[in-house]
């Protein structure tokens, strides 16, 4: 069914993925999952799968707590739960990159727990220097390996031709988002948040279509919320999207975003070098920093320039709660922020990601603050 | 039943252990007058023997926030980091060091004295995260010193492959290097072999040590877990083979004269995770009901060989082996190191400590107790605590968890003998 409006299309990716996922599993494509945005897809689909990000959403944490502690992030909880409840029996494998203690972890969970489904680890180097790339290089190597796929001239061109299918997509997603951030896209936070939600579930080709057609609706923001607060919204995966909406309906528009259910993962479109494989790790090295990968400094670098850009006036983190990364990173950031007379506000959201009356309060009172302080 | 409170000691070691604390810590604070290069580093991996090698002073921050627990300092350091916006919910050994760093590292009146400046970090890239963090704040404190920004793959024991152990010798041929270069000391690659043999004899000790422990009555228990220091801070040093000799000969006394640690040891228990560095004495709770903590999870970190022909391959693969040892990188090697040791040690029942403080030994503990209960029927419960932080520990509670257990067991071990 082709379906007119592309944000609708988002949506109804995001919304039904599970059913989705389940009918393509049931014509025969194979898929595999990932939790974490370093994941090297190119290497998943050039080896015939689909990959398919693992998601928390909103909802319950129950059956969960028979196997984790209850001092884990939402994700991780939400995403046992789902795993609990069926809702990933599609997938053929699963892959983690050591995103965090609470990922490794948690993979090692769902090993015990879902025999039948076959787990994999890559690890990534923390540098970026001409060792690391080779240590790179040789890990995506050994990962194909292991899924039966041998490093040869045939998966040299799919790999090559994968490589360049996501160079288009990454970078029609960044212009959608340039478009929105410059004025020339009338385009929500919720609506950004599920255009990049469904792009995790949605074959990458067909992705690209509905990304370009969305960006050929431009429509220019109304002057009135040119108005707004333009404030930064910062963390980790933000489950749900309506703390966003809270933010842009009482004042705020978020100019930029540094979390990875937005544009972070999509930064830069491709890597350089003489073949697929040195491209590959030429842009996962190159990749914009996520807090548990990098030093807070090596964000920062990035911080700066859109705050020089952008009129930043307030900046929202929305982590989630125990998240080790981000939650380390947050004295070092408030700092920097401080000194540049720039307010800042945590919230730590639960695995309901309910705006809570508390949440909604304070978020209020900073968007007031923000605005007063600058007349 | 206390928050804090210190373990009844039985081995004549533990004095000694004692001196050897003092000691080290006592060098970490002459180092900087003796022009002795100091450097910061993370425990378990293939550094300190080339520190020692190099005649360089290491200096373990993560080691340090046992002291201040024991000695009554963390709640101050807890304080300081709290109020520049580190989170209650992170790690204590990071909220411990970070807030130590920033206040009592120049007031402090520890009778160890204060750790020395750090002319240079080793800042890891792998491990655990909150080490991870807790040296890019140190990068921040001390931004004088140099710093070798270290990386590790981080890989499952059993999925070690050429490559990673390539990339970790590059990381340790790299890492001399840098310190050649920023401390002007030549490395003396007989020196390096030295110290790799003496880390070897070191473990190989350990191993035996640990053995000891499946006698019964056990001659000594988890209360004794201070032993344990010269394996993080004096590996690579005649100091621990020294030492460790020392334990072995009273063991081996013990044993052969059947002196257990309590006069009438019933129930053999196995603690898994980091103990609570501000209540040891929390062991010396089970030896009232004739109970003795005989094997835990973190000495297991030292159970590695070490090839002293090739000390740099062998550096690399202690690196790349000590922390999955011991953590959910390696969960299979984990989960079948615990069902062994089970065996081994004649275990009745498992205490799993649910350490707030450290999500990579707490995350698949559930996994590994049903395992026990299927495979071996052995009982086990959860405790609810923080390796660091007293304000996670309810005694109450644990004492009702505890009580209800250790009944539990008895009245099976009654049934049964």
């Amino acid at each position: 069914m082709m379906i007119s409006n592309p944000i609708v299309g988002f949506q109804q990716a995001y919304e039904t993925s599970s059913q989705i996922l389940s009918r393509i599993h049931g014509q025969g494509q194979k898929l595999f999952g990932y939790f974490c945005t370093y994941t090297p897809v190119e290497l998943l689909v050039a080896c015939g799968y689909l990959p398919v990000r693992i998601m928390g959403g909103r909802g319950k944490a129950e059956q969960c707590y028979r196997l984790l502690p209850e001092f884990i992030c939402p994700f991780m909880k939400r995403s046992l739960e789902r795993a609990m409840n069926g809702e990933y029996h599609f997938l053929s494998g699963i892959v983690q990159s050591y995103s965090c203690d609470a990922v490794c972890g948690c993979q090692a969970v769902w090993k015990n727990n879902f025999p039948d489904m076959s787990l994999y680890s890559i690890s990534l180097p923390y540098n970026s220097n001409p060792q690391a790339r080779e240590f790179y290089i040789a890990e995506f190597k050994n990962f194909i390996e292991k899924l039966g796929q041998p490093y040869d001239p045939c998966f040299q061109e799919k790999l090559r031709q994968t490589n360049e299918l996501y160079r288009h997509v990454r970078q029609a997603v960044l212009n959608l988002f340039d478009s929105a951030q410059s004025g020339f896209l009338d385009i929500s936070a919720e609506e950004k948040w599920y255009a990049v939600q469904a792009g995790f579930v949605i074959p990458p080709g067909q992705y690209l279509e509905l990304i370009h057609r969305m960006i050929q609706q431009k429509k220019e923001i109304p002057a009135g919320q040119k108005h707004s607060i333009p404030v930064i919204v910062s963390g980790s995966e933000i489950g749900h999207p309506d703390i966003l909406t809270y933010v842009e309906k009482t004042g705020g528009r978020i100019v930029w975003d540094d979390h990875c259910t937005g544009i972070r993962s999509f930064e830069p479109a491709e890597g350089s070098g003489d073949d697929p494989m040195e491209q590959l790790a030429d842009r996962y090295v190159k990749r914009s920093p996520c807090a548990s990968r990098s030093r807070a400094e090596d964000r920062w670098l990035r911080w700066e320039k859109k705050l020089h850009h952008a009129d930043v006036q307030g900046v929202i983190f929305v982590l989630q709660k125990f998240c080790t990364p981000h939650l380390s990173d947050i004295p070092y950031f408030k700092e920097q922020l401080k000194k540049r007379g720039i307010p800042a506000i945590v919230v730590e959201m639960e695995e309901s990601w309910e705006v809570s009356g508390q949440i909604r309060t304070r978020i209020d009172g900073f968007l007031d603050m923000v605005q007063g302080k600058n007349g | 039943m206390d928050k804090k409170s210190k373990s009844t000691k039985r081995l004549q070691a533990a004095k000694e252990i004692n001196r050897i604390v003092f000691e080290y810590y006592m060098e970490c604070s002459q180092a900087k007058s003796q022009g002795i290069p100091v450097g910061w580093m993370p425990p378990m991996n293939g550094a300190i023997e080339i520190f020692y090698a190099m005649g360089l002073q290491p200096v373990f921050p993560e080691n340090w926030s046992p002291v201040c627990a024991a000695f009554g300092l963390a709640p101050k350091n807890f304080e300081i980091s709290e109020n520049m916006g580190y989170s209650i919910d992170l790690c204590g050994y990071l909220r411990n060091i970070i807030g130590y760093v920033h206040g009592p590292i120049e007031t402090s009146q520890c009778i160890l004295g204060n750790l020395p400046v750090p002319d240079f970090l080793l800042s890891p890239g792998g491990g655990c995260i909150p080490v991870m963090k807790i040296f890019h704040a140190l990068e921040r404190r001390f931004p004088d010193a140099a710093v070798f920004r270290a990386d590790l793959p981080q890989v499952a024991l059993h999925d070690i492959q050429p490559h990673h152990i390539q990339y970790a010798v590059q990381e340790i041929q790299r890492l001399i290097s840098f310190l050649e270069k920023t401390t002007g000391r030549k490395m003396d690659y007989d020196k390096l072999e030295e110290a790799v043999a003496l880390s070897d004899k070191a473990c190989a000790l350990w191993d035996e040590i640990m053995s000891y422990r499946r006698y019964k009555p056990t001659p000594f228990s988890a209360a004794e877990i201070g032993i344990m220091f010269v394996m993080v801070t004096r590996q690579g040093t005649q100091i621990a083979v020294d030492f460790l000799e020392k334990v072995l000969d009273e063991l081996k006394d013990r044993v052969a004269r059947k002196q257990g640690v309590i006069p009438e040891e019933k129930i053999r228990l196995f603690w898994d995770n980091i103990p609570l560095w501000y209540n040891l004495g929390l062991f010396n709770y089970f030896e009232e009901m004739n109970g003795v903590v005989v094997a835990e999870t973190y000495s297991t970190a030292w159970s590695i060989r070490l090839d002293a022909e090739d000390p740099i391959k062998a550096l690399a693969l202690k690196s790349l082996k000590s922390y999955p040892l011991v953590s959910c990188v390696s969960m299979e090697n984990r989960m079948d190191s615990i069902i062994k040791a089970c065996k081994e040690y004649s275990i009745d029942g498992v205490i799993f400590h649910r350490n707030k403080s450290c999500l990579p030994i707490t995350l698949g503990q559930m996994d590994i107790k049903r395992r026990l209960e299927e495979q071996l029927q052995i009982p086990s419960i959860v405790i609810d605590a923080d390796h660091m932080d007293e304000r996670n520990f309810f005694p109450a509670q644990f004492r009702n968890r505890a009580d209800a257990f250790m009944e539990m067991l008895l009245a099976k071990r009654k049934a049964t003998s």
